[in-house]
């Protein structure tokens, strides 16, 4: 019998199209995600960096997890529909009046569910086989084929989860006896998953339990792998992920077990609650009682009509009838929760927590919120617009007085209020989380802004979208999983080769706010969002002249009532709309290709013959800059700026100069003016290089002045090309003119016959004096490297004088912003500190970071050199880093500001130790400047990360100071597993190797002082300084330091000092 | 007041023709709508409902093409179609309500009037607040009925409303038709000659989409005064005899098969004269179609 029932679904499934569409959908998809993945579509290019291999077991497990999420919605529809057309049919009346048994009944019918499962996961990896063999064994990202590594990711991970969540669906079908159940189970194995990851972070094992996915098994059991490892034929199986795959087959066979066990023939479907289906006979029973016809007369025929009342209470209804589905109640409670414990996540990394701003909620937990409301939306206007043809009531209210506006109006506003509903309770939800957490000041309009202002609109349009689809497409899965194709499909069209945004349905930039500069690319946003408005109000109209409102569903008949229904007034409409979308898309796209000042493309395409006519220049001796002059007017209304400035640069060579090499930055416009005293010889508008031929040669310790102009570019929509913002300006060096060739690589080895001669930051610098005069708005403090010498207003502007009391290191920042200002002193030091309105929460701590550390420094390695030390807020949009020490100026990220110190109660005080870290940059960075050669951080920030290790233990305890040792070490194994090249000594580390210059760095330098004792190492690291003192021209080199340790410190520790800083070795 | 029915065609894509050159006038009472299984009864139904469009032809209520009109003839249409579903959870009330709405009634205290009216007139007042999912299949046809009365329809179209229903639910809800019937149209179909004798004061048989006879069903069955016999002849025999139609076949209470035939004259001393029947005019017209 089980298999009459079994081949009765199979000669089923092989009839239906939706088989076929799924499975050729996800062949294709991942046969794309392959190729895209592997580069199939881009330019060759060749690297020297190590390549992850996607055909290894560990990268076929790894994109199996990945297109696991994709199927979900197939096992929903493949797992419940077998057992559900038995109810939708109405056939299961007749046929559970046979004498089958259940085990054959459900037996059949799970395994008629689970065979179209098995072909689609088999036909998944047939597509990333087919992508494997396309991209040959000469492709990079290709190793030797391995079958093991596609029997891992088919049987011991995606098939299992796909078999345990198909039953999950089939039972919960089965009992509700409602396929949208189905689609309501995988969306919870999702969120049930995201929870766990969000709750049980801290418990692996229990999380690698319990995954359904047993993705974070496989990533417990691949934590320690390098990539080298990743790529190998190792198996990526662990313990955790034997026992998760046991645990959920164990779950999946339980489950199943007791739904056999409770299931019956029965007419009515089976209840959890024996005494609640007791109490429903009851009810039918009465409420089929006698029945005599009345005599009562009609009260009233003539109906007072209003068609928008109607409307209104149409709306009502659908309303209601969503908010009474519990599908919708529990993924709205589900989406609820899941924000929820991603705020806490992002807020609390483990190591460090941030307080719950109001940006911060508007992030990632909104985005995600967001997009459980867009499946929601699916789900929703699926139900609305289909309702009446599932339960058959469609004949009855078609046949209504009842306009076709009315009926699509009311459902299409429904959903909307059933979004604003939704993002209502988010905000709510959001509001008081943040009451609670103490946050004093809760921005009401940002949320209205951001929520309603800019995400509603973008919810609106799926929502026509998805209304457009379901009334496209009469069959509920079929539309569903056009609509799922869409939307995922959106975020992989970038593998296609598609970059722009008109063809990326509904996706729009990434909103990122700052407390001080506001939303960045709000502009492009507000164009993009525009532009797929009109795309919805299209699809409105279309939906509506769509609308079905007959018997006849056949595509011929539709057409025809599509055709009635367009008359000229709406052919006209129509028109209108595609003509001015098409034009908005059309001017989006000239935009997005046209407007870059410079693009990388086209530097990339163009690098060789550059190369090929310039490189003969980067063995010219060129001068150097020493003093710098510079008025910088600043505009944030009109987010520009533009500067006047003059170089005075000398000769340091020991021959004649006669020609300048001069480069301009790509993003502003700048004007060279050597007021005649030279020549331009050779120009290269497209990387800014200039060289110049001086009248007179600069002889050896002379000087010339360089005249220059420098104006930003105006930003377009797609492409912002001023830095300037309106508040929480942050300009760096960058705009200013710079002195010879740019692509030359730091020095490998010592040269010989020029010493250290090069600074590893500016070869065209050493220390310079730096006078500017910066001009702002009035109602803004404009900050520049060195002492304030003056201030004044005029009008609606202020001037603000600064200048460096000694030369300093080429590194400048200069400030425009609506400050809050707090200062304080340390001995003669004054230290001021410049935020946003509501960040002040940290200064304090930032305040005894730098005085802790001027404190510890003072006394070991001399006096800070400057008067003042000024902490600046810089908005997060603008750097990835925490702050950076520029001359007696600290840039310092906002994120810095929102770290919630309270909450984390005895961790690593991160405000504290940044700014106790940036000042001691000022003895090592500022004063000992490493040559141009590899292992230059060794000499910046190992020194520091180890000086800082100190200062915290001085101040918060040797136990303190452990934990934070730990974190180091942390970083440096993290680091190590995702190294692509090869691993550095501390000797030779490379600037963007930060795990080994921040954390082994950190450790190397605890290590040696602890042997060799932490007073003597310390007057040795004094003693070093002194001997290199950057003042004096003189950079030194990691060798110079392991020499001059070894030859001060005792022969003993030669040992301990070579395993440190030359070797290789895993700690 | 009347429909008439011009000439309308109805092909669907699958090939098959449901409605074929089909002339029809209705008029004001019950008219009933006679054919086997398939004859494209409900089709029409449809298409007077105005839920699907003939391929060609016209349907006039009166002046109004309703056809073109959809709308302004829903304000006074009634449509019962023969099965129809009901959402799971929403009690009587709340969906007569909602039909209610829909039908255009917008002030709540007309609604309220409304509903109650046709709760009253359909007995079902006492179960409104009962989920319609949960009703029996008699109430259910009543709350159908319920819900076509709702905009005090003047066309009313009820496609096969007794099927299924037992005998007593069945006689009293024709009685809720024939009270309704007064001053209205009442299309209904069946294939149950027995309902169209009882309640219609016109009639139509229909077969394969065509108008086969059209006769209110008194003068349908005087029609065949003196033409009708019953004889115990075996029907094979009966096929021999030149004239004679075989309209039906019973057996008496003795156990003996009785067939029932049509023929101009007495075909032979083996019949004898009965009183003709309106489903002997209904099998006659079938068969000599």
């Amino acid at each position: 019998m089980k298999s009459t029932v079994l081949n009765f679904e199979l000669k089923h499934w092989v009839k239906q199209p939706l088989f076929y569409f799924l499975s050729f959908g996800f062949y294709a998809f991942s046969l794309v995600t392959m190729l895209g993945t592997g580069g199939y579509f881009d330019d060759p290019s060749t690297t020297s960096e190590l390549q992850s291999t996607l055909n290894s077991p560990f990268a076929l497990s790894f994109i199996g997890f990945l297109l696991v999420k994709l199927m979900l919605f197939a096992f929903g529809v493949f797992g419940g529909i077998g057992i559900q057309r038995d109810f939708s049919s109405r056939i299961f009346g007749i046929l559970y009046t046979y004498p089958v048994r259940k085990t054959n009944y459900l037996g059949g019918k799970l395994l008629s569910a689970l065979f179209p499962v098995l072909i689609l996961v088999l036909l998944t990896y047939s597509g990333l086989l087919t992508g494997e063999l396309m991209l040959g064994t000469d492709s990079t990202k290709i190793g030797a084929f391995d079958f093991f590594g596609y029997f891992i990711g088919v049987c011991f991970y995606m098939l299992p989860t796909a078999i345990a969540i198909s039953v999950f669906v089939f039972v919960s079908v089965g009992i509700t006896r409602n396929i949208y159940a189905g689609f309501a189970t995988v969306i919870f194995f999702i969120l049930f998953q995201l929870i766990l990851e969000n709750t049980l972070f801290q418990y692996p094992n229990v999380l690698a339990l319990l995954d359904p996915f047993g993705e974070n098994a496989f990533i417990q059991a691949t934590a320690d792998w390098s990539i080298a490892d990743k790529n190998s034929t190792m198996l990526p199986i662990g313990t955790m992920a034997v026992a998760n795959r046991v645990f959920w087959l164990i779950a999946t066979l339980l489950l199943f077990g007791w739904f056999v066990r409770k299931f019956n023939f029965q007419y009515s479907p089976f209840s959890l609650f024996g005494k609640m289906s007791f109490r429903k006979r009851k009810m039918t029973r009465k409420a089929s009682g006698s029945y005599t016809v009345q005599s009562s007369t009609r009260k009233t025929s003539v109906f007072s009509f209003n068609s928008f009342s109607q409307l209104k209470q149409l709306t009502r209804v659908e309303f209601v009838s969503i908010l009474k589905n519990k599908i919708f109640i529990l993924l709205t409670f589900l989406a609820c929760l899941l924000a929820f414990l991603i705020q806490l996540k992002v807020t609390n990394t483990g190591t460090f927590n941030f307080a719950p701003k109001t940006r911060i909620i508007l992030g990632l937990p909104l985005s995600v919120f967001v997009q459980i409301v867009v499946f929601c939306t699916f789900l929703t206007s699926g139900t609305v617009v289909k309702r009446a043809r599932r339960v058959n009531v469609a004949a009855l209210e078609d046949s209504t007085a009842v306009t076709s506006s009315n009926v699509f109006f009311s459902k299409t506003i429904a959903i909307v209020l059933t979004i604003v509903m939704q993002l209502v309770i988010f905000t709510l939800a959001s509001i008081l989380l943040q009451l609670f957490n103490g946050q004093a000041s809760v921005e009401i309009g940002l949320y209205a802004i951001h929520v309603f202002g800019l995400i509603l609109p973008i919810l609106i349009c799926w929502s026509i979208f998805s209304q457009f689809v379901h009334v496209l497409i009469p069959n509920l899965y079929m539309s569903l999983g056009v609509l799922l194709a869409c939307w995922l499909g959106v975020q992989s069209i970038e593998h296609l080769g598609v970059s722009t945004s008109v063809l990326k349905l509904y996706n729009l930039p990434v909103l990122v706010y700052s407390d001080l500069s506001g939303f960045s690319q709000l502009g492009s946003y507000l164009w993009l969002m525009l532009y797929w408005v009109l795309f919805s109000v299209i699809l409105a109209l279309l939906t509506f002249l769509l609308w079905i409102r007959s018997s006849e569903l056949s595509l011929i008949s539709r057409w025809s009532i599509f055709r009635k229904r367009m008359t000229r007034a709406r052919s006209f409409v129509f028109t209108i709309l595609v003509v001015n979308f098409s034009w908005l898309g059309v001017s989006i796209y000239s935009n997005e290709r046209g407007e870059a000042h410079y693009s990388n493309d086209l530097l990339d395409a163009n690098l060789a013959q550059y190369e090929s006519v310039w490189e003969c220049y980067a063995l010219l001796d060129q001068p150097k800059i020493s003093n710098v002059d510079l008025v910088l007017d600043i505009y944030p209304d009109e987010k520009r700026f533009s500067a006047i400035g003059e170089y005075f640069l000398v000769n340091k060579e020991q021959a004649p100069i006669d020609t300048v090499f001069v480069r301009t930055s790509y993003d502003e416009l700048t004007t060279i003016d050597w007021q005649g005293k030279a020549k331009l010889i050779l120009s290269d508008s497209l990387f800014h290089s200039y060289l110049y031929s001086l009248d007179e040669p600069l002889l050896p310790g002379d000087s010339v002045s360089l005249h220059f102009t420098v104006e930003s570019n105006e930003n377009t929509l797609f492409y912002r090309n001023s830095s300037v913002l309106s508040s929480g300006t942050y300009l760096k060096q960058d705009f200013l003119p710079r002195i010879g060739y740019q692509f030359v690589e730091h020095e490998q080895e010592v040269d010989k016959e020029h010493g250290h001669r090069h600074n590893y930051f500016h070869r065209d610098a050493d220390l310079v004096k730096i006078r500017t005069t910066i001009t702002t708005q009035s109602n803004q403090y404009g900050i520049g490297p060195g002492e304030l010498l003056s201030k004044k207003e005029n009008g609606n502007r202020a001037t603000f004088v600064y200048e460096t009391p000694k030369p300093v290191k080429f590194n400048f920042s200069f400030h425009s912003g609506d400050f809050q200002f707090k200062s304080t002193k340390y001995e003669e030091v004054e230290i001021q500190a410049y935020f946003a309105a509501d960040h002040g929460e940290n200064v304090e701590m930032m305040i005894d970071g730098l005085k802790a550390a001027a404190e510890f420094n003072t006394q070991l390695f001399g006096t800070y050199p400057y008067e003042t030390v000024r902490i600046v807020e810089f908005p997060h949009t603008e750097e990835s880093f925490s702050a950076t020490l520029t001359s007696n100026n600290i840039p310092t990220s906002e994120l810095m500001f929102c770290i919630n110190q309270k909450a984390m109660g005895g961790d690593v005080q991160l405000p504290f130790y940044v700014l106790a870290h940036e000042l001691t940059h000022e003895w090592f960075g500022n004063q000992l400047i490493p040559a141009d050669n590899a292992g230059a951080k060794m000499l910046t920030e190992s020194i520091t990360e180890y000086i800082t290790l100190c200062i915290y233990e001085e101040h918060f305890g040797e136990k303190k100071a452990k934990e934070f040792l730990e974190v180091q070490y942390e970083r440096f194994r993290e680091g190590r597993k995702v190294e692509k090249g090869e691993e550095s000594t501390l000797a030779d580390v490379l600037t963007h190797q930060e795990y080994i210059s921040y954390g082994k760095g950190a450790i190397a330098f605890h290590e040696i002082s602890e042997a060799i004792g932490r007073k003597k190492f310390n007057t040795l690291l004094a003693l070093f300084l002194k001997l290199w003192d950057a003042n004096a021209g003189k950079y030194p080199t990691t060798y110079d330091f392991i020499n001059f340790l070894k030859d001060n410190s005792g022969d003993q520790y030669h040992k301990l000092i070579d395993r440190w800083f030359l070797e290789i070795h895993p700690i | 007041m009347k429909i008439s029915i011009q000439n309308i065609s109805k092909t669907y894509t699958n090939g098959v023709r449901a409605i074929d050159h089909l002339n029809l006038e209705i008029s004001q009472g019950m008219f009933g709508l006679l054919g086997p299984n398939g004859a494209g009864k409900s089709s029409l139904m449809r298409t007077l409902a105005t839920l699907q469009s003939p391929d060609s032809g016209e349907v006039w209520l009166n002046d109004l093409n309703i056809l073109s009109n959809p709308l302004e003839y829903r304000r006074v249409l009634g449509y019962l179609p023969q099965e129809f579903g009901v959402y799971p959870k929403e009690t009587a009330q709340d969906l007569l309500h909602y039909f209610g709405i829909l039908k255009g009634i917008t002030s709540k205290k007309e609604r309220n009037a409304v509903v109650d009216y046709v709760l009253d007139i359909t007995n079902l007042t006492e179960v409104r607040k009962k989920r319609v999912s949960t009703f029996s299949g008699g109430m259910r046809q009543r709350f159908g009925i319920a819900q076509l009365l709702l905009n005090d329809p003047k066309v009313i179209i009820v496609d096969e409303p007794t099927a299924g229903l037992d005998p007593e639910e069945r006689s009293r809800f024709l009685n809720v038709l024939r009270r309704i019937s007064n001053e209205n149209i009442v299309l209904f179909s069946t294939h149950l000659v027995e309902d169209v004798r009882a309640l219609c004061n016109d009639m139509a048989v229909v077969n394969k989409g065509r108008l086969l006879a059209q006769a209110p069903p008194k003068d349908a069955a005087s029609s065949l005064s003196g033409s009708i016999w019953e004889t115990t002849l075996e029907a094979d025999r009966l096929a021999n005899l030149e004239g004679v139609i075989p309209l039906s076949e019973y057996f008496s209470s003795t156990g003996e098969q009785i067939n029932r035939v049509y023929a101009k004259a007495k075909p032979s001393d083996h019949f004898t004269g009965v009183t003709p029947k309106l489903e002997d005019f209904y099998f006659l017209t079938l068969k000599t179609a």
